[in-house]
């Protein structure tokens, strides 16, 4: 692939990232289904780097998390940093090695973003002390169902990308 | 797999650590935002308006045909509550007389309170179903710091400031799982501890927690804050009185509070920039 293309291939990837950020913040912040709103943004991560592999994907996690972290109020300051490159380098392990890339690794690498950036925050909230074990679960048990409901959204989206950079 | 941890896995993981540790320390010595949220927050300010603006729009025209009936209904049940609170005014004004009175009869000095107030628009609401922040188009540049209380245009507490910057704020609502606030009971003057909880943050609810054993809550009390301390301003509504529950251990009683302030339908509200209660 040409620098020019490779240029072009993120570009198309931030853009389609800046699109699902903007329809998060403008349109499922205020939609509410069983008391949660979907929440897409770590899918972003995961499903980009099942596409593009461990060290382009692990550095799309980087850059995303810290974007994350400094326009958003996280429980920790580092907290998208952390999540994202671990969550891009566990997407490009299961791409790699388990499933191949497409609709039903995306759908698992997708559910595995939410669960780890859930996890991330019942680490921190259990050393709060800030809820309850079965209010924690509730929460993700929701927040995992509505949410992958709209990630085959996101499949289309950047494998459309993916599969036109490597056309061209 | 192998070939990525022994070319660049390690540099990535280093940097990250870097990354890491720099946004910590950076948060770490700042007072109200981190240099980077700060001119973050800047830079997508307009932004943050103006999808707030859109989506404000948008909702304001669902709004308009899909509550007519409710608004005729509210209208009707608000004329007869302003009737009754008219009577109101006219006791306390009566009461307030006599207090005067008395106050000079015991030379004592006016009990007033002095707030400052600015108001702010809500430009973005958190993305996070963990917490519930709101982001407000207003920050230092408009004497808001952090730890200031933000309140709804009826009065009713919304939440406390809890990063500032150039301008923009973020509030952690009375609603988030870290927001501890000291409380009063308005009835019985208990001290109380109102924290927001995990578990009923879907359910747009909060607790009172420390409650006596013999605190003889009943439905419908209104729930205030102490002022105890001196960082935020008595008497501030919280919400009222939802019921009452026994927790796990059997020992010890808490409430669960339902907030006067409907956050969802929130669009402006006002940051107590400096207050002053003299009494």
């Amino acid at each position: 692939m040409s620098r020019h293309d490779l240029i072009m291939k993120w570009i198309l990837y931030s853009a389609g990232a800046l699109c699902v950020v903007l329809i998060q913040s403008l349109i499922l912040n205020h939609i509410r289904i069983l008391s949660v709103h979907p929440f897409l943004i770590p899918m972003l991560a995961a499903i980009v780097a099942s596409f593009e592999g461990p060290r382009d994907g692990c550095v799309f996690g980087l850059i995303f998390g810290v974007l994350c972290d400094v326009t958003t109020q996280p429980p920790i300051p580092c907290f998208y940093t952390l999540a994202f490159v671990l969550i891009a380098f566990l997407s490009a392990l299961v791409a790699k090695n388990l499933i191949a890339p497409g609709f039903c690794c995306s759908l698992v690498v997708s559910a595995m973003s939410l669960l780890v950036t859930q996890l991330f925050y019942t680490l921190i909230f259990t050393y709060r002390s800030i809820g309850s074990t079965l209010g924690i679960l509730s929460l993700m048990g929701r927040e995992l169902l509505i949410s992958l409901v709209l990630s085959p959204l996101l499949y289309l989206l950047f494998s459309r990308i993916h599969r036109k950079m490597k056309l061209d | 797999m192998k070939k990525f941890f022994s070319k660049n896995g390690i540099w990535i993981l280093f940097t990250t650590v870097i990354i890491a540790v720099m946004l910590c320390l950076l948060s770490a010595f700042s007072s109200s935002s981190s240099f980077l949220s700060n001119a973050a927050g800047v830079v997508t300010y307009p932004f943050r308006a103006a999808g707030s603006a859109v989506t404000g729009w948008v909702s304001g025209i669902s709004d308009h045909f899909s509550q007519v009936d409710a608004l005729q209904e509210e209208n009707a049940q608000l004329k007869k509550q302003i009737a009754e609170m008219e009577e109101d005014v006219r006791q306390s004004k009566a009461d307030s007389e006599e207090n005067q009175r008395l106050r000079t009869l015991l030379n004592l000095r006016q009990q007033r309170r002095d707030f400052s107030y600015e108001a702010a628009t809500i430009i973005e609401r958190s993305a996070s179903n963990w917490a519930s922040t709101l982001t407000l188009g207003k920050g230092t540049e408009q004497d808001v710091s952090v730890n200031d209380c933000v309140i709804s245009a009826e009065g009713y507490l919304v939440g406390v400031v809890t990063q500032a910057g150039l301008n923009w704020c973020t509030v952690t609502t009375v609603l988030d799982p870290s927001s501890q606030l000291g409380a009063l009971v308005f009835r019985t003057n208990e001290v109380a501890v109102a924290a927001g909880d995990l578990s009923l943050l879907g359910s747009n609810r909060l607790r009172l927690n420390y409650l006596s054993g013999q605190a003889g809550l009943i439905n419908g009390d209104q729930i205030v804050t102490s002022g105890l301390g001196g960082y935020y301003p008595s008497g501030l509504v919280i919400g009222s009185v939802e019921e009452v529950r026994t927790d796990n251990s059997g020992l010890s009683q808490y409430a669960i509070i339902q907030p006067k302030v409907e956050l969802a339908s929130l669009t402006e509200v006002f940051v107590i920039t400096d207050f002053d209660v003299v009494s």
